[in-house]
């Protein structure tokens, strides 16, 4: 009973917070700071009523439930000492409060640091997450995620925090994570557009803005910067639309969801008129809204095959002119064991890899370990589809994903977080399915209602329309959902990052006093230690198989993929390292030396993007 | 302090610092550094030229009320890339030309051109009448330097062509910084080339001259006798030769335009280094500039863009547009006449460089000035000074250079490392004792060095044998043209190349196209409803945009904007509003307004047209009736 009553108030609370989250979009900034310490006080409360023992510890110290009470959910952290609600969204403050509340909670495993400030001077957190007492961070094969480039894509920063959580969460208990985070090392951005991310949250928007970053640009050149943004008539935070009733208009109310403007049929009269987003035309050019925030693309900032803004809209002024993403390219060069990313988007379902441009094309060695891991990915996320951006979306020139494979040679997935099939798990969409979702399952809470207002220019209109919350973000109920699938695709993905051993070391006396030496040196995984592309364009250097002995001489080094070295490579110098320009998708290869003295010593292997390992030699007579 | 110490304090990611230490130890020692240049320790083609701190010094010997000199950033080696502004009154934004020196670091005429023209500037300010009316109406801003590392790599001993910073850079990918670059091996103070006998190999003498080497041409069954490489040693034993010094990156291939990915001196991206994200932010922080001229050896004054109405097509812009190409061939005619040089030398293809940047991705009118080159030596006319003195002359009635001019290489002294095997010749017939007329091969060696002889510069290293630890027991010669001679001329000639470069903004400036507001028609219909129309012509003899400023949008439309109507009920037109490119000489748009206004407020009526680029224009809009 005592459990039930605890759960019972902790859903209250949390169900009032969430009320708290939505009210905080609405209101203005000047408010934010009391919510801010409302909602404080809410998590508090939560903490204080379900581990009534440890009541005068601050939240962030004490886990979410007392054990006795607790009935664990399989594949998700028993009580989880940094409490975090997955139905609700987080800004920038509340991100950085998570991250650092993990950092303490587990100094072993997570650390968290800035590479830099924003344009309008927020930090940009990264979190390293590995078990920092196994290892060196820097050569373990690392896991690049960053997410929200796009601010407006705001459950693409969620996944990004709940993939760190996660992580340090289920450590204790989960012997697959110990692995991952024995053998690999995961770097997390979860926020690469703050400024516009707290925009999106604490300014009338819709739901496809601010996708630009909050550099002030004079989008329509006239000398002007900034002076005809949208603007929220009716002041409840929402840029919604504007109609206006006219017997001519080409648009009518859908019969079963009135909220819903359709176009009139071609031999019907329509109702309305439509007038476009909420705005009035403040510099009086005759285009309401032409100069808002921003402009250009922030994912149309990155090197390979970038083109000016004449070329592909959205691009700045050059590759890296936006501060955060050329913060963010120096960590990334900065760790070349980086083998795997996921840059995390929405919306549509699906799991895209480049090339961006038709001109472009990935070799085919590296389409085929896309091709396997985007497969199972489709299993793992259902309606989602595993597609290339060029051919499948639309041509990006200057785009991130390719950036990451094109110019470092890594393999990089960007989920297309949200799907129409979610709404009644059904491939066959229409247009008015989110409103018929809306009502069935939201309770109407996605719309604003059509409301008059005046208009300075226009007189008497009406606004309304879809929430700047509703339309490419998931629904309370299903975001700890899309995050968790999401999730467990980019650490499979992350698991099948190249993993080297040595397989074996075997010996054989030849002539001469002579004996040969073979090791055998296999890649675990799908990946490559090196794509096609790192190798064409030597991004990465070689791996290196060295024979380490004081009492050896090396008379001839090789290598071959080959068991009887039919076809077989010669290092001529320094054979006592050999350079193996590739270890391949789960693959062997075979490294030969002619020695001559006492056989003993080690044989290391050392890779950039694979790990390392080292076997000793031991004659076999 | 030497740049290979400045070097390390620049960050790549793959380098780690012990490695530099290494290739410091091994090629460090090799390089005679000095701190302190004067005249005499400077080398011999760039003596009389200002290193960056007397250009420094120059420049700030410049600063007046007419004259501001800010830092648009600090280089790796904590050198500013300055910018002078020059204009009456140079806090007011006006329409500028922007003038950029040496873009590409040996070519350091520029730096000293571009300083050289700020000083005439100043100099004449008050006496000369257009230069006074240039001043009066526009800006000038001075980029002399914008470089400074790359370029004073090229002001020390041993002498090389540098053209790049102080970034390390692995030349070659292959994981190591700076561990093969080109030596100075007989230790004459020049690195040149370096040919070893074969009796397979890839060049041959020329018949006229046998100190130049020219490639053996397969199709005349000719024979090589030479393999020509870098003065250099394999120190990395990977059997290329000096193929890494860690040159740095090149400011002329870090741009946005036809950017080399992967290429060596592009850098690890475009603009990625401190002095091309200051240049580039400077230009797009000003769309007040309308003009820009660098120097350069790309150069589009002797050797115009060429481009067809079928390249106007495709969505990326690749070639000079056919609408801007007539005005540049205009303009570039001009400058030519300035000039008067002959016999240009073609313009290497750029990857990145910085003048077409500012055309295809700027939006700018850009020329690209080489300002010397070595003249043809009439045979009748040998030697001495006055030939110096001729040739340097402007000659109005010098030919542009026809379409015919082959592209010279910017620095034949350092042949690109040939480890190709010799295809083996079918025959072994005697070489030809002359070439054909029509085979230009080492044409241009044989003519520097003509003209070498003319002026009593010593501008070829002879052929000397050394001892090449890769090649036992072969015969191994460097020597070859200098560095830095071909594109930098003796101090005394660069004096007489400012005036022409200065008459050529002023000459800008007279063409600058020029709005106009004609035909007002304003009409008062009663009870307060207006209808105002006019015509903004264009009255300049250029364009009021490039093609390509309009086609890349990054050349802001000219505003027209009726002042004095706020709060009118507009029926027709907007209060402001844009029009796109008018054509030079009398190119017009109508703009109309018809609205609903108190009529006793109808007095203040004004038109107002505006652009960055070009002077604003304001008129009064008196009322008739109908």
């Amino acid at each position: 009973m005592i459990v039930n009553h605890a759960n019972l108030l902790a859903n209250i609370i949390r169900s009032s917070s969430d009320l708290t989250a939505i009210f905080q979009m609405r209101l203005h900034s000047a408010f934010r700071s009391v919510l801010r310490t409302a909602q404080t006080l809410a998590i508090g409360a939560i903490a204080c009523v379900s581990s009534m023992t440890k009541a005068d510890e601050p939240a962030n110290s004490t886990q979410a439930q007392p054990a006795k009470q607790i009935y664990k959910a399989v594949g998700g952290p028993t009580n989880p000492k940094v409490p975090v609600y997955w139905n609700r969204y987080h800004d920038c403050a509340e991100i950085e409060k998570v991250l650092h509340d993990l950092q303490a909670a587990y100094p072993d495993l997570f650390k968290v640091e800035s590479v830099g400030k924003s344009y309008e001077g927020r930090e940009i957190w990264v979190a390293t997450i590995s078990n920092f007492k196994e290892g060196d961070q820097l050569r373990k094969p690392g896991f690049w995620i960053d997410a929200g480039i796009h601010a407006n894509e705001i459950q693409a920063n969620e996944v990004a925090l709940y993939t760190a959580w996660f992580l340090a969460e289920m450590h204790s208990e989960n012997r697959f994570v110990q692995e991952l985070l024995r053998d690999r090392v995961f770097y997390i951005l979860p926020s690469l557009s703050p400024d516009s991310r707290d925009a999106h949250f604490y300014k009338p928007n819709t739901t496809n803005s601010p996708r630009s970053g909050q550099r002030p640009v004079d989008d329509d050149r006239d000398g002007l910067v900034n002076e005809d943004p949208a603007n929220d008539l009716n002041k409840d935070g929402h840029i919604t639309q504007m109609r206006v009733r006219d017997p001519n208009g080409r648009f009518k109310a859908h019969k079963k969801y009135p909220s819903l403007m359709v176009p009139a049929e071609e031999d019907e009269r329509g109702e309305y008129t439509l007038l476009g987003m909420e705005g009035i035309d403040a510099d009086l050019d005759g285009r309401a809204g032409d100069d808002g925030d921003g402009f250009y693309d922030p994912n149309r900032d990155w090197p390979w095959k970038w083109q000016p803004e004449y070329v592909q809209r959205g691009a700045y002024r050059y590759p890296f002119s936006l501060i955060e993403n050329r913060l963010m390219s120096e960590f990334v060069k900065g760790h070349p064991n980086i083998a795997g990313a996921q840059t995390y988007h929405n919306t549509g379902g699906m799991l895209l890899r480049g090339p961006g441009s038709k001109q472009d094309a990935y070799e085919a060695g590296d389409l085929r370990v896309y091709d396997e891991i985007g497969k199972v990915g489709e299993k793992m996320l259902p309606g989602y589809r595993y597609l290339n951006v060029a051919n499948d979306l639309y041509e990006v020139w200057g785009g991130e994903v390719d950036w990451l494979h094109q110019m470092l040679g890594i393999f990089t997935f960007t989920n297309e977080l949200f799907i129409p099939y979610n709404y009644f798990h059904s491939k066959e969409g229409s247009n008015d399915q989110s409103y018929e979702f809306d009502k069935l399952l939201l309770m109407g809470d996605g719309l604003v209602d059509w409301v008059e207002v005046d208009h300075p220019v226009y007189g008497k209109v009406e606004v309304g329309g879809l929430k700047k919350n509703w339309g490419r973000q998931p629904p309370a109920f299903m975001l700890q959902e899309e995050c968790h699938r999401n999730m467990a695709f980019t650490i499979y993905h992350a698991d099948q990052m190249p993993l080297v051993k040595i397989r074996e070391v075997t010996t054989k006396p030849l002539n001469g006093g002579l004996t040969e030496i073979t090791a055998k040196v296999e890649n675990l995984r799908i990946t490559p230690t090196h794509s096609t592309v790192d190798r064409n364009q030597k991004i990465t250097r070689p791996n290196l198989v060295g024979l380490k002995s004081a009492g050896l001489k090396v008379h001839l080094g090789q290598y071959s993929t080959d068991s009887l070295f039919r076809n077989s490579t010669i290092q001529d110098r320094n054979p006592e390292a050999i350079k193996l320009p590739v270890i391949g998708s789960k693959s062997v290869v075979y490294v030969r030396w002619i020695v001559s003295g006492t056989v003993e010593g080690e044989i290391t292997l050392d890779t950039v993007k694979g790990g390392q390992d080292h076997k000793r030699i031991l004659e076999t007579k | 302090m030497s740049y290979w110490t400045e070097s390390l304090a620049a960050s790549i990611s793959r380098v780690r610092a012990a490695k530099v230490f290494v290739v410091l130890a091994i090629v460090g020692t090799s390089f005679i550094t000095s701190t302190r240049l004067n005249a005499q320790d400077t080398p011999e083609p760039l003596r009389g030229y200002s290193k960056f701190e007397e250009i420094e010094a120059r420049l700030k010997r410049l600063e007046s009320p007419q004259a501001t000199l800010t830092s648009l950033g600090k280089t790796l080696g904590k050198r500013d890339v300055w910018m002078l502004t020059v204009a009456n009154d140079p806090k007011q934004t006006r329409p500028a030309i922007l003038v950029v020196g040496n873009v590409y670091a040996p070519h350091v005429l520029g730096r000293e051109l571009a300083t050289r023209m700020a000083e005439h500037i100043m100099q004449k300010a008050d006496s000369d009448e257009s230069i006074k009316s240039l001043l009066s109406q526009y800006t000038l801003y001075f980029i002399p330097s914008p470089t400074p590392d790359a370029t004073e790599k090229n002001i020390r001993f041993p002498v090389r062509q540098w053209t790049g910073n102080l970034t390390a850079t692995d030349d070659d990918r292959d994981f190591e910084v700076g561990e093969d670059g080109p030596v100075d091996l007989n230790q004459d103070g020049w690195v040149t080339s370096m040919r070893v006998k074969e009796s397979f190999g890839t060049h041959r003498t020329h018949p006229s001259d046998p100190r130049i080497l020219i490639p053996i041409d397969p199709a005349k069954q000719e024979v090589g006798q030479y393999r020509l490489f870098n003065e250099s040693k394999d120190a990395d034993k990977d059997e290329s030769f000096g193929e890494d010094s860690s040159e740095g990156v090149d400011f002329n291939r870090n741009f946005t335009f036809n950017y080399s990915y992967f290429g060596k001196g592009a850098g690890p991206n475009q603009v990625s280094e401190v002095e091309t994200r200051a240049v580039a932010d400077f230009m797009f922080d000003h769309p007040n500039i309308a003009f820009v001229l660098c120097f350069s050896p790309e150069d589009n004054l002797f050797n115009t863009w060429k481009g067809s109405g079928q390249t106007d097509s495709g969505r990326i812009k690749t070639k000079v547009l056919t609408a801007d190409q007539k005005q540049i061939d205009l303009m570039a005619e001009a400058f030519r006449k300035l000039h008067g040089g002959k016999s240009a030398p073609g313009s290497p293809a750029g990857e990145g460089s910085f003048s077409e940047f500012a055309y295809f991705h700027f939006g700018r009118w850009t020329f690209a000035s080489r300002g010397w080159w070595i003249p043809p030596v009439e045979k009748s006319d040998k030697a001495g000074d006055k030939a110096a003195e001729k040739t340097a002359e402007p000659k109005p009635e010098a030919k542009p250079a026809d379409a015919e001019t082959k592209p010279a290489d910017t620095k034949p002294a350092e042949a690109k490392p040939d480890d190709a095997k010799p295809a083996e010749p079918k025959t072994t017939e005697a070489k030809p004792a002359q070439l054909d007329k029509d085979d230009k091969r080492g044409a241009d060696e044989l003519a520097a060095i003509a003209w070498f002889e003319s002026q009593g510069i010593s501008g070829f290293a002879d052929w000397q044998s050394v001892n090449h630890p890769d090649f036992p027991g072969k015969e191994v010669e460097v020597g070859g043209i200098k560095p830095l001679f071909l594109l930098n001329p003796p101090e005394k000639l660069i004096q007489p190349l400012v005036q022409p470069h200065v008459s050529f903004l002023a000459e800008l400036a007279r063409k600058w196209p020029k709005l106009e507001v004609r035909e007002i028609k304003a009409v008062d219909k009663g009870n307060g409803l207006i209808d105002v129309r006019c015509k903004i012509v264009n009255v300049g003899s250029l364009p009021s945009m490039p093609e390509m400023g309009s086609v890349n949008r990054q050349w802001y439309p000219t505003q027209v904007k009726l002042v004095g109507a706020d709060g009118a009920k507009m029926i027709e037109g907007s209060q402001r509003t844009s029009v796109g490119k008018l054509d030079e000489n009398g190119g017009s748009k109508e703009v109309r307004w018809v609205f609903l206004m108190d009529p006793a407020s109808t007095a203040s009526l004004k038109i107002q047209v505006s652009s960055p680029t070009l002077h604003s224009v304001e008129v009064g809009v008196e009322l008739t009736k109908p």
